[in-house]
């Protein structure tokens, strides 16, 4: 085995999980150039997913571009696995629509494993994580169940809900982060030991029923889009960047990524038999028995809590989801339950279309621990122990985007830390990877933590196809896409500049300018040179010209945000004893230790005076970056 | 944690009493060691002496203690109150300097108040204003705020357009729940009804402006009817010249007067006419400027004279929109006016003679009356706004509607909302500050020391 065990040849960084965040810090660490190794309890589990069929949706659609944008691996791969593509919001503005693809569940896995497999710097090894090796403050790697350790000059947390996980059917209870998995016990106590704090979440994922006993007559079929909108950007890139894993390999293109054959979705919704039966069978709910201390995502609520909190309506929307193509499993989406398996099976009968369904993956809540974010820096490291950092679920979110994300930024951040490169921080004004951090670090969680458009101060800017245009600037600090790829992004930006300037100036009429007709809603034929650009770049053009007015003040506001997020709060900046603050303010202040005045703002409890005295001590010190 | 601070409350000259306020971390020690009182029980008043540091007895007095988190500034505070010689009073004040606090700056007390929370930012301006209150209205006014009317009212305006934009949010970032469908209609309804309830407010904040400044009353009318008689006679004094040529009066003459509940500034001004020297004309264009201005306008006519042709289409297009009053004057005299064919002739009209002081009485009495007419009506808000509130209610009514701009001509919903948080912080602005520096200063240096 070639596996560094040893502590005088360590790893640079070691990634404990390999599910969404593991995968792209993994990847993202070996790409920046860190020798890296992912560990994952199960090989054969690697980028699962354990909920639903589907990447992307409000918000976190924007989110997959991001990680395309920044060099992230989820893009690529849901675009070569998805069976079914929708742009949702379709009716609103390009700020807020989102592209959302179902997709093939296997495929996904399998492609995302091959990635990992192939990629170089990169090691991989099926192992549990059973605690962390901390020498003065600074972890330096991890201890595993086949009793060797692992060093690593950086180690990232990213093992999702498996930290004493617990499942709840009914009143039966089982240990584990996901059905048929195992659960992390050691390293909660280990985590404890050097004080960082933990809390207890909960979540819930509905039953899979065989496709088979399902009544198509009686459901209603949801079509994708006929062009579809992809979640990667592929006129930026070279061959080699796209087929990276299909070229070498086996995992030929099946799918050309410009068409595919979409399968559809189906709906259908709760009936009356449906509330009563929920109803009737409450007290066997843990949720509602009161055995489940964690606290559920409010956004995804059980098929329990619609019944109970919003009651019966017309019916609670029911929407049916292929896992994949090789397969006949389909998820339930909106039926997330934790009651026993008999009332699961009665209750689905109640539901049009699913009077002979088959249950084949029983419903489950599941609860586990998280680390309080807050504890982290805007990097994702940990401020407890040194070099030790954490993605994903564990930091109290939802989301496979959400995570996937996270991943990203600790894998370079972790690299960079041992490379001695600087640490890339990405803030709230370029785009939802800066805000879901910020959020994070600064607010903390009190519930499963999922992204949300209106979370964004500055959406109107972060219109997913602009992702490119707006993470440039990062790949100035981090090596993630190749050179090639960097000069397009920048040709398509001055490209896109250029029309900007052109359809504002150019007068179609005698006193009216292309942009004076767009921005009244009038018809009119553009140049024949713009119509020959591509869909991406037009697409940009139109609505930085049309929503001028809109975007301009968001640009204005950015500036006046980056004012106070320039004032830097030393590290050892003292709260104590500063005129004025008050005791509680302190405490928060304290706790969190903000980056800058900006980020201390946006600590819940923190007031604008206080903000307003610190802003007065530190400029008496006159610290500023 | 803090320094601790001292300030005369009561003015510095002698008097009955004289109280001086303490707050701060030294108050314990101050009345232990200066007052002879170890652990004062709060909230009761203590008959003591006060002694020096060089333990000479300085005066007896009476001393409060209030305890940290319950006292004016939610610092532990002493108000002493002694016998009101200044000489007395400074040799207090330094020993209360010797014993480590430091003299307040104007406001601090209040300024410590917002800082802890104790008020917010309406409650803060509001101790301002009954301060400086110069009549009963404006007292009533004040403290109706000091009880957070305005602060109530501003957050529940905020929690409306809060609503409406979650009725917004909702439809983006959940586009495949059931939520039935868009309000669009709803939204534009409420966020109507928020702008004119805010544009109530300012209206409002302006009616009761009156209260807190000086308005103007301006005097007008052809040469030689009497104006300067009746300033006069308004004022109690002779301050403009009287005399029987045309003319006399030809740059405008001013003075500030009190009239029950309002503060007025009375102009005594330059007959209009043609003018016959260029010094004079300067003096009518003044006059117009004035009326522009003006809150009131009194326009004099001599009643003993036929009424006087080719001037008063020209007044009556300056005082278009404004309040006035037509006085007719020397009513000792025989009627010689007809006011038939006049402009003013639908004017609230009033008959005086200088020569009796009960018609100048009752002029006065009809200027206040008009002044207050509007104000009249019920104070329909409970509350009081000043001109800074005022600025800021307006930024908020005019966010309001640039979002209703967006919704109306069928923008997608999303770009409404910068709108609604920018409304949301306008009024927040009102309440708490954010960033706003100077304008802190600014609102408590405008505090006497010792608040």
């Amino acid at each position: 085995m070639n596996i560094r065990n040893s502590k005088k040849n360590p790893y640079d960084v070691v990634v404990c999980g390999a599910g969404h965040a593991g995968c792209e810090a993994a990847l993202a660490a070996a790409r920046t150039g860190a020798k890296t190794l992912i560990l994952t309890g199960n090989l054969d589990t690697i980028a699962q997913m354990s909920c639903n069929p589907a990447i992307g949706g409000q918000a976190k659609g924007q989110i997959v571009r991001e990680i395309d944008a920044l060099g992230g691996e989820m893009a690529l791969n849901t675009d070569f696995s998805a069976i079914q593509y929708k742009l949702l919001n379709t009716s609103k503005g390009p700020a807020v629509q989102a592209p959302r693809a179902q997709c093939d569940k296997k495929k996904y896995q399998l492609r995302m494993k091959h990635v990992l497999e192939q990629s170089s710097n990169l090691d991989i090894l099926q192992i549990l994580v059973t605690g962390l090796l901390v020498k003065k403050g600074e972890c330096i790697g991890v201890k595993t169940s086949l009793d060797v350790n692992i060093y690593g000059k950086a180690v990232i947390v990213t093992t999702g809900t498996f930290l004493r996980s617990l499942m709840h059917v009914g009143e039966n209870k089982s240990e584990g982060g996901r059905l048929g998995d195992h659960t992390a016990k050691g390293l909660s106590t280990d985590f404890q030991k050097y004080g960082i704090k933990l809390g207890r979440f909960k979540t819930g994922t509905p039953p899979r029923i065989l496709g088979s006993s399902i009544d198509f007559r009686k459901t209603q079929k949801q079509y994708g889009d006929e062009n579809p909108v992809k979640f990667a950007f592929y006129d930026t890139r070279t061959d080699e960047e796209m087929f990276h894993v299909e070229r070498k390999s086996m995992f030929h293109v099946e799918h050309n990524y410009e068409k595919i054959s979409q399968i559809p979705c189906e709906l259908t919704k709760t009936t009356t038999a449906t509330a009563n039966i929920i109803s009737n069978n409450l007290h066997k709910s843990p949720l509602y028995r009161g055995n489940i201390s964690g606290t559920g995502p409010r956004y995804c609520p059980s098929i329990e809590d619609k019944i109970v909190k919003f009651g019966e309506r017309d019916g609670h929307r029911i929407y049916l989801e292929p896992e994949g193509l090789g397969t006949d499993e389909w998820y339930i989406n909106g039926f997330s339950t934790s009651l026993p398996l008999d009332i699961q099976a009665s209750a689905l009968k109640t539901i049009p279309g699913l009077e002979n369904a088959q249950i084949i993956r029983p419903a489950y809540a599941v609860e586990y621990d998280y680390a309080c974010p807050t504890q982290l820096s805007l990097s994702l490291e940990s401020k407890k122990i040194a070099s030790l950092f954490f993605a994903g679920q564990i930091n109290g979110t939802s989301g496979y985007e959400e995570a996937a994300a996270q991943g990203l930024i600790a894998g370079i951040n972790a690299s960079h830390k041992v490379l001695n490169k600087p640490a890339v921080i990405i803030g709230r004004e370029i785009g939802y990877i800066g805000v879901l951090i910020d959020d994070l670090t600064s607010k903390g969680v009190t519930e499963p933590f999922r992204m949300f458009t209106s979370r964004a101060e500055f959406r109107l800017l972060f219109n997913h196809g602009s992702s490119e245009i707006r993470y440039l600037h990062v790949h100035d600090l981090a090596n993630l896409i190749s050179a090639h790829r960097k000069n397009k992004i920048t040709y398509k930006i001055e490209l896109i500049n250029k029309w900007i300037k052109l359809l504002n100036n150019s007068r179609i009429s005698l006193n009216k300018t292309y942009g004076d007709l767009l921005r009244s809603n009038q018809k009119f034929d553009y140049p024949s040179e713009f119509s020959s650009l591509s869909t991406g770049i037009k697409e940009e053009v139109i609505y930085r010209v049309q929503y001028e007015g809109y975007l301009k003040r968001e640009l204005q506001n950015i500036e006046k945000f980056k004012h106070s997020e320039k004032i830097i709060i030393p590290k050892e900046f003292s709260y104590d004893g500063i005129p004025g603050l008050r005791k509680e303010s302190i405490e928060k202040l304290n706790s969190i230790a903000p980056d800058t005045l900006g980020h201390a703002s946006r600590i819940p409890g923190v007031n604008p005076s206080d903000i307003e005295i610190l802003m007065i001590m530190i400029q008496k010190k006159s610290y500023h970056r | 944690m803090t320094d601790t601070i001292v300030a005369l409350a009561t003015p510095d000259s002698q008097s009955a009493l004289g109280v001086i306020r303490i707050s701060g971390k030294k108050a314990l020690e101050i009345s232990e060691k200066a007052c002879g009182n170890p652990a004062p029980p709060p909230r009761y008043v203590h008959l003591t002496k006060y002694k020096s540091a060089q333990n000479e007895t300085l005066d007896q007095i009476i001393m409060v203690y209030y305890e940290k988190g319950k006292s004016f500034t939610s610092e532990n505070c002493l108000e002493l109150t002694c016998h009101g010689n200044p000489v007395l009073i400074k040799e207090i004040l330094n020993d209360l300097l010797k014993r480590g606090c430091r003299l307040a700056n104007p406001g601090e007390f209040t300024y410590r108040a917002f800082t802890n929370g104790k008020i917010d930012l309406t409650q803060a301006e509001a101790i301002a204003d009954l301060i400086g209150a110069k009549s009963k209205q404006a007292l009533m006014l004040a403290n109706k705020n000091l009880d957070g009317n305005l602060t109530n009212k501003i957050r529940q305006i905020q929690s409306q357009i809060l609503v409406q934009q979650s009725n917004i949010e909702a439809f983006i970032d959940f586009p495949e729940d059931d939520l039935g469908d868009e309000k669009n209609r709803q939204v534009i309804t409420s966020l109507c009804d928020i702008s004119s309830e805010l544009t109530g407010l300012i209206e409002f904040g302006k009616k009761i402006n009156v209260f807190n400044r000086d308005l103007k009353v301006v005097l007008i009318g052809p040469p030689n009817v009497g104006k300067s008689s009746i300033f006069n006679r308004i004022i109690g004094m002779d301050r403009s010249i009287v005399n029987h040529e045309a003319g006399t009066t030809r740059d405008f003459i001013d003075y500030k007067i009190n009239l029950g509940m309002v503060t007025v500034r009375l102009y005594d001004t330059a007959g209009i006419r043609k003018a016959e020297q260029q010094i004079e004309e300067e003096g009518i264009k003044k006059t117009h400027l004035l009326i522009q201005d003006a809150d009131l306008v009194l326009i004099i006519l001599d009643r003993s004279l036929p009424y006087p042709s080719g001037v008063d289409l020209e007044i009556a297009l300056d005082i278009k929109n404004k309040k006035s009053i037509l006085v007719l004057n020397k009513s000792d005299l025989p009627k010689n006016i007809d006011m038939s064919e006049s402009n003013f002739r639908h004017l609230r009209t009033t008959v005086v003679s200088t020569n009796e002081k009960e018609s100048i009485s009752s002029l006065t009495g009809l200027i206040q009356n008009l002044l207050l007419e509007e104000y009249k009506t019920e104070n329909e808000f409970n509350l009081s706004v000043n001109l800074r509130q005022s600025s800021a209610l307006l930024k908020a009514q005019n966010a309001i509607q640039k979002s209703l701009e967006t919704l109306e001509v069928g923008n997608a919903n999303e770009f409404s909302v910068p709108d609604l948080k920018e409304a949301i912080s306008c009024l927040n602005s009102i309440v708490d500050t954010k960033d706003n520096e100077d304008m802190l200063d600014l609102l408590f240096s405008s505090f006497c020391i010792g608040k």
